[in-house]
């Protein structure tokens, strides 16, 4: 359609907003309530402009002319429009210029501020609010206004992440309408009305797991993130934008650190993987980074202690015990979200060493990359049928959002010369979702079900039962029986709908995590059911960087080196990096009969204490280098300035090492590793688009997968995957205030025959690990299952434990 | 152990009447069952606390949050519990000139209590409220559903004490424009 | 040129014989300043006592030579530094880095921070140049140095110059 804003003349599709006409002419208007993804309201009348368009003659069908210049008349609006929810029409003619503009932006302005406090110095928005700029760009400078303004609670926690001070709202409900538009969980709207109203909840904090976003686009200082509470103001901060490491999705996000601290993470735009959103957990788990205990030197075991070293006589102290050990003797195992680089430099450095013994852990039975036609973020967002098998709020929750996209049934949006549309024009408040595209399937209630057309609570453990009868009936093999389906959880209607929605859809999506990864026969089994159904494929992986370091093939070069062989007893000598492997007890025992133990970790803990050398190792904040996502979409990470001391990531380590040796290994540094991959990947990884890169070709499992036994596939605790890290919570405040100690949830039957109460501290021994929970009952576990979160060094797995060696805190103490 | 006296469901033996209501609406918009529900509880409790909040969210599989929004919006429903005779001052722009105000100060002082406040007998309520839509006949006072219209001093008195007696006296219509003439006719071909 | 002209000037030069000199024997006499000369700084308070600065950050975005840092916290509400949420943790200013300009001054929303007249501000250490909260705040008379000299030598803190009263130095008493 043709459109003309003001001087400009631009050709656009039908359905673009009239605010978006306006920024693609290079034009601008001030506007507090769009917001680019979410629905279009009109409430803040800031982006009030003239708009007219021609009109056709009824009866004729031809356009009126204006008989002075014989061109088709316009006729403008009565009112001035708000141009953000309004259509383009042919012919349509908006402007922005004139003074009847002006004066209206002018007014609204001062409206705006009438109860606006002002107290800008104060604020942490300061800097970087849009009120701020726009009554600076659009505003008359004073305002005629002389009362009181209006009082109002100034800091309301609204949970322990987030702080509301009610004087400074100026309404504009963008975050009423993210949490029912993004996440579908409406847990904030606005109390009261007119000039009293005001945005509460009466839920218990904000029970969502995406509360944070309503902070980066606050069009004001009204919601902020409590974390960085009066930490600095916004010119002051350090931007940098990098990938999170938190889970395999990778989202796109803006570190924010000031005087060598990281004070608060934003959310940076992906349009393909994350658009605008990040979990609490990516946004709000840095605080461990700038713990006081944090590593910042190399310490090297001189008479049975640690004492602070230097770099150049760690490598050197590691040289002359390497020297001694022959071929074959020396592990080096990373942790799974170690970058492609640090990635080359263990194999350089293994390659060096002439070991196989190399690994990445967590790393689950089957292969993280799908055989067969992988999906996108984009295409799970574009999706007619969605296949769940886990719980994917916990395991990736960026990929729940994606799921809570497609449910809209809008594609996500064109980008525009200015980027992402501010008004999208076919999103609408409490659209209807089409929650009977989505199944998920998960051992116990997740979250996302309450979203889904049909859900299916299997018994743990029977993924490969559930995916074989599937993939049975898909290949016609044999009917689905009503014996089975009732062993499932579940109907044979259920299932066959389940498939005939699947294969009757035009882009189906199958997702599926640990609970299928951790078994080699499930995973070959979604797989085949994959293409018998012609489904795309997203498998997400232990952790960020599995698909990376699988296609990279960091894996041992025989299944008997694997990470649990090293640890029992295959290595002479060990590197490990990040990872606690001595909480195993077994492992500890094996360890301490290394010749050489090398441990590269940020922070002291049962490894060190055994360790012979300990090296400081950088967080995921502070590399340089790229991930892998589990869509096999290449990341940048860019380094934050955070005050580390002389930590070095993996490639430091490497250079070191090899220069005590007298070489120059690949992977001596991020460059080095570039160089190299650039070779083999035909991919300048120094000029990786911000969007990252989409590995074109199917990339292939690493071809020997090499893992000596698929896990149990009985039992009666599951290690679930969970948004937070566990391990670090200790070191985070303001996350352990909210989602308190890692969990033990069980159904309340269960916990009532065990006589375990909400609260009660247990403590227990899992696969060798002593490990301690918070028993919490939930309905939303079945009876007989006990759920815990899995840690890096307890990946996901299913797992016997008697309940009765489940002790409780207090009387362990005793015993103790 | 002290046993906590649980909340009965406002709606557990009223099955019938929910079924009604929410019948009245398509299943894509249950949501819209909110106001009459509010309006039920209201009506019968003269407020709506917190617990029937999330009863009906609870019913409506909606997030208590969002009923409350609903419920704060309108200023027919309560969360305190009323007295039994609910006096509501519109102090708009004609009232307001008309002598609303000195209205409220003669309410207050007479009662007791000002905006938004109950008696201690639980028998008069006091709210200032924003324009009835009576501008005609200002000042206008609102007793529970009934408007009492050109108020005085007098008038005023006259109404209290007949609240006071238990009594809801009768409105008089003074109807302002057009419809006075009309009305009055109806009235007159109604006796 | 006449020899008249000569005596004339010699005559100048005679009346200012006679004169009273312009020079001061400073350090033992003070030196008379300006009411607008801008030396070391002072961090005031209210009457209340409360302090003036909100720890708000933005003289030192005004400053020029990067000389201030600011850290902000928190207001306990039951005993605050200052008035409303927000006070200034950390207050520094490096004294070799600023260029006394004063924009920091014009910054300050809440007028808390005024150059003084103060400027005897020479030191031995790189450290003693960089004045905190303690060393500016209305009360503390003369530099790092001249304290500790004073400290050492058991008297008053004597301060080298006059200066007419200036209204922004609310409390501030040479």
């Amino acid at each position: 359609m043709k459109v003309k804003v003001n001087d400009a003349e631009l050709e656009l599709k039908a359905g673009t907003s009239a605010i978006d006409a306006i920024f693609a002419a290079g034009y601008d208007v001030p506007y507090f309530c769009s917001q680019e993804y979410m629905s279009p309201i009109g409430a803040c009348r800031m982006c009030l402009a003239k708009i007219g368009a021609p009109r056709k003659d009824r009866d004729s069908g031809e356009w009126i002319i204006d008989e002075q210049t014989g061109e088709p008349k316009i006729f403008f609006f009565p009112n001035l429009m708000a141009s953000c929810t309004t259509a383009i029409m042919e012919g349509m003619v908006i402007d922005t210029l004139s003074k009847e503009v002006k004066d209206a932006q002018n007014g609204m302005i001062e409206f705006t501020l009438v109860n606006h406090p002002l107290d800008c110095p104060t604020c942490d928005k300061g800097g970087a609010c849009e009120l701020q700029d726009r009554a600076y760009e659009y505003g008359a400078g004073q305002s005629r206004f002389v009362f009181d303004k209006r009082h109002q609670e100034k800091h309301h926690a609204l949970s322990e992440l987030i702080t509301l001070d009610r004087e400074r709202c100026i309404h504009c409900k963008r975050c009423v309408r993210y949490f029912e538009e993004i996440p579908g969980d409406e847990v904030l709207d606005f109390i009261e009305r007119g000039v009293h109203s005001y945005i509460g909840t009466l839920e218990d904090g904000l029970p969502s797991n995406f509360t944070g976003n309503i902070t980066d686009f606050c069009p004001v200082g009204a919601l902020l993130d409590s974390t960085s509470r009066f930490r600095g103001r916004n010119w002051e901060y350090d931007h940098t934008r990098s990938s999170c490491l938190d889970c395999a999705v990778g989202c796109a996000i803006t570190i924010d650190a000031r005087t060598g601290r990281i004070e608060r993470i934003k959310a940076a735009r992906n349009t393909q993987v994350n658009n605008d959103w990040i979990c609490d957990g990516g946004r709000f788990g840095h605080e461990y980074v700038d713990a006081d205990e944090r590593l910042k030197t190399p310490l090297i075991r001189r008479d049975g202690k640690l004492t602070p070293s230097t770099w150049e006589e760690a490598a050197a102290f590691i040289n002359d015990k390497l020297a001694d050990l022959g071929a074959k003797e020396t592990g080096i195992i990373l942790r799974a979200d170690a970058t492609l680089e640090e990635g080359v430099a263990a194999k350089a450095l293994a390659a060096q060493l002439e070991t196989g013994q190399l690994d990445h852990f967590p790393r689950l039975a089957a292969s993280v990359i799908p055989q067969g036609v992988r999906a996108t973020l984009n295409d799970v967002a574009t999706s007619d049928a969605i296949l769940v098998l886990g719980d994917v709020s916990e395991e990736a929750p960026i990929v729940d959002l994606r799921i809570k996209e497609a449910l809209k049934g809008v594609t996500p949006p064109e980008l525009m010369p200015h980027g992402v549309p501010l008004a999208d024009l076919r999103l609408k408040e409490r659209m209807p979702r089409q929650r009977e595209i989505l199944t998920v399937a998960s051992p116990y209630r997740c979250d996302l079900m309450k979203h889904a057309g049909s859900t299916l609570t299997y018994p743990a453990g029977t993924e490969v039962e559930l995916l074989a009868s599937l993939l049975q009936a898909a290949n016609g093999e044999g009917e689905i029986s009503e014996e089975a389906a009732m062993r499932l959880g579940s109907s044979p209607e259920q299932l066959n709908d389940l498939l005939k929605r699947l294969s009757g859809a035009k882009n189906p999506v199958i997702i599926y995590g640990a609970f299928v990864l951790a078994a080699s026969e499930a995973s070959n089994a979604v797989q085949a059911l994959a293409k018998a159904v012609g489904a795309k494929l997203l498998a997400i992986g232990p952790m960020a960087n599995s698909y990376g370091l699988e296609a990279l093939a960091v894996l041992p070069s025989h299944a008997r080196y694997s990470v649990q062989e090293m640890l029992r007893g295959s290595a002479k000598a060990l590197i490990v990096s990040g990872l606690d492997v001595a909480k195993d007890a077994e492992a500890a025992k094996a360890l301490k009969e290394l010749e050489l133990l090398v441990v590269h970790d940020s922070f002291a803990n049962a490894t060190t204490e055994l360790a012979h050398v300990v090296l400081p190792a950088k967080t995921a904040y502070e590399k340089e280098g790229t991930v892998v996502n589990l869509e096999g979409r290449y990341l940048p990470l860019k380094p934050a300035p955070v005050e580390n001391g002389q930590s070095e990531d993996f490639c430091g380590l490497v250079k070191f090492l090899g220069e005590t040796m007298g070489t120059r290994l690949e992977g001596r540094s991020v460059r080095s590793a570039r160089r190299l991959l650039k070779k083999r990947l035909q991919l300048d990884l120094s000029e990786l688009s911000e969007e990252g890169y989409l590995s074109p070709a199917k990339a292939k499992a690493a071809s020997k997968f090499k893992l000596k036994e698929s896990y149990e596939l009985e039992g009666n605790l599951l290690l679930t995957p969970s948004m937070i890290r566990h391990e670090q919570l200790s070191r985070n405040a303001h996350l352990h205030a909210v989602y308190g100690d890692a969990a033990l949830r069980l159904n309340p039957a269960d916990a009532v025959a065990q006589d375990l109460n909400d609260g009660d501290v247990v403590a227990f021994e899992l696969q060798g690990i002593e490990r301690q929970a918070v028993i919490k009952r939930s309905e939303a576990v079945p009876v007989g299952l006990m759920l815990l979160p899995a840690l890096p060094e307890q990946p996901a797995a299913l797992l016997w434990l008697e309940p009765t060696k489940l002790i409780k805190a207090a009387v362990a103490e005793v015993l103790a | 152990m002290i046993e906590l006296e649980t909340i009965r469901p406002f709606f557990e033996d009223k099955k019938e009447l929910l079924a009604e209501i929410l019948n009245r609406y398509p299943d894509y918009g249950r949501r819209s069952a909110v106001m009459p529900l509010l309006w039920e509880v209201q009506r019968s409790e003269r407020h709506v606390s917190e617990a029937r909040v999330e009863e009906i969210a609870g019913i409506l599989g909606l997030h208590a949050t969002e009923v409350k929004g609903v419920m704060s919006f309108y200023s027919t429903y309560h969360e305190q519990p009323l007295g039994k005779y609910h006096l509501q001052v519109c102090s708009t722009l004609s009232c307001s000139l008309a002598g609303s105000d000195q209205m409220y100060d003669w309410l207050v002082e007479e009662l007791g209590i000002v905006n938004g406040e109950t008696d201690r007998d639980g028998l008069f309520s006091l709210q200032k409220v924003e324009c009835l839509g009576s501008c005609g006949t200002a000042p206008v006072l609102q007793v529970n559903d009934v408007y009492y219209e050109r108020m005085t001093r007098s008038r005023c008195k006259e109404v209290l004490a007949a609240l006071r007696r238990d009594e809801l006296p009768e409105p008089w219509l003074e109807r302002g424009g057009d419809n006075v003439s009309a009305e009055k006719a109806q009235i007159e071909s109604e006796s | 040129m006449s020899v008249l002209d000569i005596a004339k000037g010699m005559g100048v030069t005679l009346g200012h014989l006679f004169k009273k000199p312009v020079t001061v024997r400073y350090p033992d006499e003070p030196v008379d300043i300006k009411p607008r000369f801008r030396g070391r700084h002072h961090l005031l308070r209210h009457p209340s006592g409360l302090e003036k600065c909100i720890g708000c950050s933005l003289c030192a975005a005004a400053c020029p030579a990067y000389a201030i840092y600011v850290e902000a916290a928190e207001n306990d509400p039951n005993d605050p530094t200052s008035p409303g949420e927000r006070y200034a943790k950390i207050y520094e200013i490096n004294m070799l880095r600023c260029i006394f300009c004063g924009m920091c001054e014009e910054a300050c929303p809440t007028g808390a921070i005024v150059l003084g007249h103060e400027f005897e501000l020479a030191d031995f250490r790189y450290p003693d140049f960089v004045y905190g909260k303690e060393d500016m705040l209305v009360g503390t008379k003369g530099s790092k140095w001249q304290r500790r000299e004073a400290q050492a030598k058991n008297e008053d803190v004597k301060l080298g110059f006059k200066a007419g009263p200036r209204p922004e130095l609310e409390g501030v008493d040479y």
